[in-house]
């Protein structure tokens, strides 16, 4: 086989470069997509994972609390505990001015006990450390050089332990920064600089990721007044066994329990999940449209040795052979083109990688990705898959091969025979495929029930193609004819001549503009969604957050000072305030929310699906809840249910009042009135306020002279509501940005796959061309009926594609986004987003027919007559 | 009607330049019959293309009712070859996805005749030849036969003074190749068209008026005996 392989396939793919290019620069892009996308979320998912397991250490187990975190006096008790060690943790993103914007993890510790935990010591031996302040009791050691050392880092602790507003540094950090020992450092905590001192340094270790990152280590004491967190830390780090764990659990007050610190990673990577998901299906796409163009290909490939075939099998080749031979070309294509594809995801990857990152920061939790990481078992499936798609593409193509007689002669025109006696079959199939993509989209279940009902609609649509490009080709025939003369007329029978490679050019095309249609109208829609809720919840003037939250989101609060002095501003109408907090609900992470009940219910238009909005307001300052539409559908929870969470009184049940409309937070969230959660949790700690202005103040005055008097004081970020909505609205467009380069490269390989379908027709049809130009056919005639024959197929791509997107945003709008993400989305469409497919496909389809008239000009007539 | 004075074409440069022909020197009148007869690579068919235009001779001229074939350009040549030729292929040539009649109006609707009369003249034509209840059938359901004789009607639908015929008979059997030479003699004996035959067949050869015989790129002109090698047995 290889024999023949070497003799007959490698040289007909070296005559033919071009083509054998497109197709391999078609699989090379299905994988790159495929492989950029992965990468980007694996990068996303390890540096968030890795920070976390680098601050846990070597815990076990952590004590997590409520909203509130964990009391002094359970951290205490934990720490006398026999059979476990543990130690308590604060732990915050803060900004330093002296690193630019650069965020800096502020660890607050207990140095005795972490020392199990972590390697934070600002000395290289641990043990010797350890062993000589224990013993030491602050008597002088010997005067050895490493007494010394072990002296000075004695010192250093002592004075981090007993001075306030001293921190360690890492080494890696303080180089950056350019700072030593006794250098002060100015962080931005909520919305207050604070300054901390160095007191020492901590060496960097082989093997240890914590002393390589930005870190400031404080005494938990300094740590709880720097953070304002006076009588709690965020968790209790534990190392013990599950036995003992077992015993401790039952013994802690609530809402404590106790959690792996693995935990916290599932969490992220739970909330993720729908938007990973959702960009993973999309690069699918790529390859999917990929393997129309390895399809054309490789059957143009077959119609064109098919008189070589018919005598290599009357010289005695086997159809096993000639089958398996076929096999083999698409396996060489594959695999060179899926290695071409791991290179080129690998550079689109470090365009993919920041850009996911900046969305997960947008909308979830802040991470830092250092770099882009190489996953070898993501290559391995991205190499995979496109050589599984390559040999699903080759199978037809290599079964026609099968079917070639052994005979010299052989008529050419068998093949569109059955392609058009096939087109009523699979037009029958097709509509069988629409009825399932329909009951896929009702069936209850999860979100992948959406993406089959996607990917079912779209196999429709493609079956649907040859006897849509017959009939459309029938009725356009006699008035193309009528406007284009002959080059009209040819054109459009020349789409019919050629169906089996016409059609499958149209519909990858056809399936590309779809896509690019059906994910327009549902941004579009989405958009158009957001700006009704925006201006139905955001009424206030101004809205005011801790610069701090750029990093540390829900742990920044507002300083009661700040919110006294803006309350006490006579042009001040009402104030809410708002407080998120992260809460765990039935294994999932959800947000707890507290609000001013009585300013939303009187200035706010919040949309609820259910009652009447009074009702539901008063029922919330009675104690009910509301939750969002997300939570509502991820839970399964409707108005009149009941919640349990757990509070500081034990578990307690919450009913819920009303489901309202929120786009804010997709994980979900539980609303209430701030009496109902400080009678639960403690007073709430204030992440943001809105704050509604009198009707005749001048709101830029206003917002001006509170910028000037919060300015030395406060760091705070106050922005109008226009400039809050616009903000809003920049974060909607960049989170569909990365969506946008899918569509674009998907739309590429569909652009690629008519390029080759035309070049094919066209060399295919040679000798037709040299006979029309021999009877008379001026050059330009000809041009006229090739751009007429491929503006003809995008144009017919773009009419099937403009029902199928329409069909395609249904299902994403009604099916896919309701199920990922919870969020109720009004469908609108605008003529314009047509009109732009149209144009599209139109340019995408001349511009692929330029070269390939180019090329068929270098022929001469003479040459052209004797092609075979 | 045509003069073709000094001939020289070849292919390829320099020593690997191939010569398809070699001063070849023609007189032909309006309404003669004329064979080029030879084995395959003598040089017919690059003669026949020179004559149509679709090739241009490495020196020499070609004078045909008075133009110069090579002064003419792109588009000159192409309304020459619309309006004062008809070219018949050996292998037909005729468009898989047209109609016999659309086939065969081809030319004059690339010469803007409207649909209506040329489908009068193409049907006028076929039922000449006897293909008239053909005229709805695609090319691929008709005979060998019958696709030529729709190539012919094809050829004669501009009514062009020049009918070239490549191996007309080159795949047809012997009767139906005898009917289709007698029909190229009826258009030079009848209607006076200028009809130039390529050919390897000693049987075609003798329908012609005059009978050239190509060789090496080298053409000379034979009488008509009614026996000569025939050069389809020879090697």
């Amino acid at each position: 086989m290889f024999r023949l392989f070497r003799i007959f396939n490698s040289r007909h793919l070296r005559r033919r470069p071009l083509e054998t290019f497109l197709v391999l620069l078609g699989i090379a892009l299905g994988v790159a997509v495929m492989v950029g996308i992965d990468l980007a979320n694996q990068n996303a998912i390890r540096s968030f994972r890795e920070s976390v397991e680098t601050v846990s250490g070597r815990a076990t187990h952590q004590v997590v609390g409520g909203p509130a975190g964990v009391p002094d006096s359970v951290a205490a008790w934990l720490m006398r505990q026999t059979g476990i060690e543990a130690a308590p943790i604060l732990e915050y993103l803060a900004l330093c001015r002296e690193a630019g914007d650069q965020p800096v993890r502020v660890l607050a510790i207990d140095p005795l006990a972490d020392t199990f935990f972590r390697d934070l010591a600002p000395l290289q031996e641990d043990e010797e450390m350890t062993t000589s302040f224990s013993a030491s009791s602050g008597s002088p050691l010997n005067s050895s050089p490493n007494a010394k050392q072990v002296e000075r880092a004695v010192q250093t602790l002592i004075k981090l332990m007993t001075i306030p507003g001293h921190a360690l540094i890492t080494e890696s950090f303080a180089g950056k920064l350019g700072v030593d020992e006794s250098d002060s450092l100015n962080l931005l905590i909520s919305s207050e600089w604070k300054k901390v001192v160095i007191a020492g340094m901590i060496p960097a270790r082989v093997d240890d990721r914590l002393s390589d990152e930005n870190l400031l280590v404080v005494d938990i004491a300094t740590g709880q007044e720097l953070l304002n967190r006076p009588g709690f830390v965020d968790r209790v780090d534990l190392i013990g066994d599950e036995a003992t764990m077992e015993k401790l659990r039952q013994l802690l007050p609530p809402p404590l329990k106790i959690s792996r610190p693995e935990r916290r990673s599932e969490y992220v990577d739970s909330m993720l999940r729908s938007f990973r998901l959702n960009l993973t299906a999309l690069s699918l796409l790529a390859v999917f449209v990929g393997m129309f163009l390895i399809y054309n290909t490789m059957m143009f490939s077959v119609l064109q040795r098919h008189k070589q075939i018919g005598i290599l099998r009357c010289l005695g080749v086997t159809r096993r052979q000639v089958v398996g031979d076929l096999f083999l070309e698409a396996t060489l294509l594959g695999v060179c083109g899926a290695a071409l594809g791991l290179i080129l995801g690998y550079f689109l990857s470090r365009y993919t990688t920041p850009t996911v990152g900046t969305t997960i920061r947008d909308l979830y939790v802040h991470i830092q990705i250092a770099g882009v990481q190489v996953d070898s078992r993501i290559m391995l499936k991205g190499f995979l898959l496109g050589l599984i798609a390559t040999w699903i593409a080759a199978l037809v193509p290599a079964l026609e091969a099968a079917r070639v007689a052994p005979a010299v002669a052989v008529r050419r025109s068998s093949l569109e025979i059955r392609a058009s006696r096939f087109a009523p079959r699979f037009a029958i199939l097709g509509f069988t495929f629409l009825l399932a993509t329909v009951v896929l989209a009702f069936v209850p279940g999860g979100v992948l029930y959406g993406f089959a009902a996607a990917l079912v609609l779209a196999l429709a649509a493609v079956l649907l193609t040859p006897l849509f490009t017959i009939g459309m080709s029938r009725i356009l025939s006699s008035p193309i004819q009528q406007r284009a003369g002959t080059p009209g007329l040819l054109a459009t029978r020349g789409i019919r001549g050629a169906l089996s490679r016409t059609s499958v050019a149209i519909a990858a095309l056809m399936i590309s503009l779809s896509m690019v249609l059906g994910m327009q109208i549902m941004i579009n829609s989405f958009r158009a969604s957001i700006e009704t809720w925006v201006g139905s919840i955001l009424r206030a003037d101004l809205y005011v957050s801790p610069l701090g939250g750029a990093t540390a989101r829900w742990q920044a609060a507002l300083p009661d000072d700040f919110l006294k002095m803006i309350a006490s501003q006579p042009e001040v109408a009402a104030l809410n305030t708002y407080r998120a907090s992260e809460f765990e609900y039935n294994g999932r992470l959800i947000y707890l929310v507290s609000i001013r009940g009585e300013v939303l219910m009187e200035r706010t238009d919040f949309i609820f699906k259910q009652g009447s909005d009074r009702d539901n307001w008063q029922a919330l300052r009675r104690g009910k809840v509301f939750v969002s539409e997300s939570f509502a559908q991820r839970f399964a929870i409707t108005a009149e249910d009941s919640l349990e969470l757990s509070t500081r009184h034990g578990r307690r049940f919450f009913h819920v009042a009303a489901v309202f409309v929120d786009y804010s937070l997709d994980q979900g969230q539980v609303m209430m009135d701030h009496a109902t959660y400080a009678a639960s949790w403690g007073p709430a700690r204030i992440n943001s306020a809105g704050i509604f202005l009198k009707p005749e103040t001048n709101v830029q005055d206003f917002l001006n002279r509170v910028r000037a008097a919060s300015a030395k004081t406060f760091a705070v970020q106050i922005n109008s509501n226009r400039e809050l909505r616009q903000q809003i609205l920049e974060v909607f467009d960049r989170t569909f940005a990365i969506t946008h380069v899918l569509q674009v490269l998907a739309t590429i390989v569909a652009f690629i796959g008519i390029v080759s379908a035309i070049l094919s027709l066209l060399i295919e049809r040679t000798r037709e061309f040299g006979t029309l130009r021999a009877i008379g056919m001026s050059w330009a005639q000809m041009r006229r009926m090739i751009f007429l024959e491929s503006g003809l197929m995008g144009g017919l791509a773009s009419l099937l594609a403009m029902p199928t997107g329409f069909a395609l945003a249904l299902v994403l709008v009604h099916v896919i986004n309701v199920r990922s993400f919870g969020w109720s989305i009004a469908l609108r469409t605008h003529p314009m987003e047509y009109a732009q497919i149209a144009a599209i496909a139109l340019a995408a389809a001349l511009l692929a027919a330029l070269y390939p008239m180019w090329r068929l000009q270098k022929i001469s007539v003479a040459a052209a007559l004797r092609e075979e | 009607m045509i003069r073709i004075e000094n001939l020289h074409k070849s292919f390829g440069q320099a020593e690997s330049a191939i010569i398809a022909l070699r001063s070849v020197n023609l007189d032909i009148a309006a309404g003669e019959f004329v064979a080029l007869y030879g084995a395959s690579g003598s040089g017919k068919s690059t003669l026949l293309n020179l004559l149509c235009g679709i090739d241009s001779p490495t020196a020499g001229q070609i004078i045909i009712d008075g133009k110069d074939l090579a002064a003419l350009t792109d588009d000159e040549a192409t309304l020459f070859r619309r309006n004062t030729v008809g070219f018949v292929f050996q292998f037909f040539n005729l468009l898989p996805t047209l109609t016999v009649l659309e086939n065969v109006i081809l030319p004059a609707q690339l010469n803007g005749l409207s649909r209506r009369d040329a489908e009068a003249r193409g049907r006028h034509l076929l039922a000449q030849l006897g293909l008239d209840d053909r005229w709805q059938a695609m090319p691929d359901t008709l005979s060998g036969g019958q696709q030529q004789r729709v190539a012919i009607c094809r050829a004669l639908m501009n009514d062009p003074s020049l009918i070239l015929a490549d191996e007309p008979t080159g795949n047809l059997d012997s009767e139906t190749g005898l009917h289709i030479l007698s029909i190229l003699k009826d258009l030079s004996c009848q209607k006076q068209k200028t009809v130039i035959m390529a050919t390897h067949s000693h049987h075609a050869a003798r329908f012609a008026d005059r009978l050239f015989q190509m060789c090496d790129g080298e053409l000379f002109e034979m009488p008509r005996p009614t026996a000569f090698p025939d050069v389809t047995k020879s090697g």
